[in-house]
């Protein structure tokens, strides 16, 4: 525990200094939904029933560009030698790399959601279905990220590879995700069930990218 | 410090290995005896740092084997219980460039779980103590290169595999790296460098790799 705590905090730390890029993700994510927002253009109707469906790709675009950063600088400088090295369990250390991925690179786009939320002019009612769809649904994209970023830790410039691999893998969490954010409320028969399916989604990705990521990186260091 | 001698044998069989499909090192015959220094030597290319990555446990040999004895308990043999003993010290230090000297030591402290008292001890050992809150960013090659040795002392681990250490370091730091090797063997630890530099040791057996014949 000692050790999924000090790797945890130090990627946090990393992430939010100068040049750990967590902020960089936030504002990537704040200008594709601008990128939306001036290319549907004034029709605020249109606006408002794309807006969970908008925000939703955003964040999916956005933490697509943050996943080199997981295992990339730890390889290049010999600290994943490191960490393998004294794992009893590589699958918890690569678990808590998905965490603070997830601090550093999901946390700020859901904080920042409400802002935008109202610039795409989304009536208020329909915010806390959307906020809890992000908050359920991002750590999916965190661990199937984590896993990706595994499998892809020796090449180099990888963002559009990631691309390719994570996408696929993407999807259900972003058609769930998305079905559950664009209910009008807790009380709407649609949120539920697509609530239910996208915690599902998280789970088998909390499964999954553990065991394969460790596979993933063993590999790569072999 | 009151410690207990490590007792950790360490020995490989007909040991080859290969990165990727290409055979880099074949039939090496090697017995790290407690408390025995082994210098190891090669032109490059001719499998140094691979035989310390497999002796650490990050690359699995493409034959032969590597046994670790513990006193007279046989450990079992795999990649794990080479991890479990080996401190590896590569080419590249481990160290975060925007994190204090202070900050990677105690993440390493962390990580093998070791008491933080170390981290004075390890920095006094390497006359690093006025680096200590200075962000590693802003040292020399040779100062990172020995912030990045103090991972190995804190380590307490018998096998320390050490892959260049004495690369970019001064005349006063290799000796500090010397005396600290010699320490660690007085423990009964032992220990393998991959040098091209002349450091020698006193009762040091040498160990040379060639390149293994290429099949026309």
């Amino acid at each position: 525990m000692t050790a999924f705590n000090a790797i945890m905090m130090r990627d946090i730390v990393l992430g939010f200094r100068a040049g750990g890029g967590a902020f960089l993700t936030t504002i990537f994510f704040a200008i594709v939904v601008l990128v939306f927002a001036f290319a549907v253009g004034p029709d605020r109707a249109l606006m408002s029933m794309i807006a969970a469906p908008v925000l939703w790709a955003a964040a999916l675009l956005s933490t697509l560009v943050s996943f080199d950063r997981i295992f990339q600088t730890d390889f290049e400088d010999g600290t994943l030698d490191v960490i393998v090295e004294t794992a009893d369990l590589l699958e918890v250390r690569i678990l808590a790399k998905a965490a603070a991925h997830w601090v550093t690179s999901c946390l700020p786009l859901i904080i920042i959601t409400p802002l935008l939320a109202l610039l795409l002019s989304l009536p208020s009612g329909t915010w806390a279905p959307l906020i809890i769809s992000l908050i359920i649904g991002t750590p999916a994209l965190s661990l199937i990220g984590t896993l990706v970023a595994g499998l892809t830790v020796s090449l180099r410039r990888v963002n559009i590879l990631i691309t390719i691999l994570a996408m696929p893998l993407f999807t259900p969490a972003l058609i769930f995700g998305v079905g559950a954010g664009r209910t009008s409320g807790f009380s709407d028969p649609a949120f539920a069930p697509a609530l239910l399916l996208l915690g599902a989604c998280v789970l088998i990705s909390l499964i999954m990218a553990p065991l394969a990521g460790a596979a993933a990186i063993r590999a790569n260091l072999d | 410090m009151t410690q207990t001698r490590f007792q950790t044998r360490l020995e490989t069989h007909g040991l080859s290995l290969a990165r990727g499909a290409r055979p880099v090192a074949a039939n090496i015959e090697l017995s790290l005896l407690p408390g025995s220094i082994t210098i190891l030597r090669g032109a490059n290319g001719s499998g140094k740092t691979t035989l310390l990555r497999a002796l650490a446990g990050l690359l699995t040999p493409s034959g032969g084997s590597i046994t670790l004895t513990n006193g007279e308990t046989k450990l079992e043999q795999c990649s794990e219980n080479c991890r479990h003993h080996g401190a590896f010290f590569g080419h590249a230090n481990a160290i975060k460039d925007r994190m204090t000297v202070a900050e990677n030591l105690k993440f390493w402290i962390k990580l093998y779980q070791q008491p933080i008292t170390q981290l004075d001890q390890a920095l006094r050992q390497l006359r690093l103590d006025e680096l200590r809150d200075r962000s590693t960013d802003t040292l020399s090659a040779g100062q990172k290169r020995r912030v990045g040795f103090c991972r190995i002392l804190m380590a307490n681990k018998p096998i320390w595999l050490l892959d260049e250490p004495t690369a970019s370091m001064d005349a006063t730091s290799i000796a500090g790296l010397k005396n600290a090797v010699e320490t660690h063997r007085d423990k009964g630890g032992c220990i393998l460098i991959a040098t091209h530099d002349a450091i020698t040791f006193e009762n040091a057996k040498e160990l040379t790799l060639s390149a293994p014949e290429v099949a026309a």
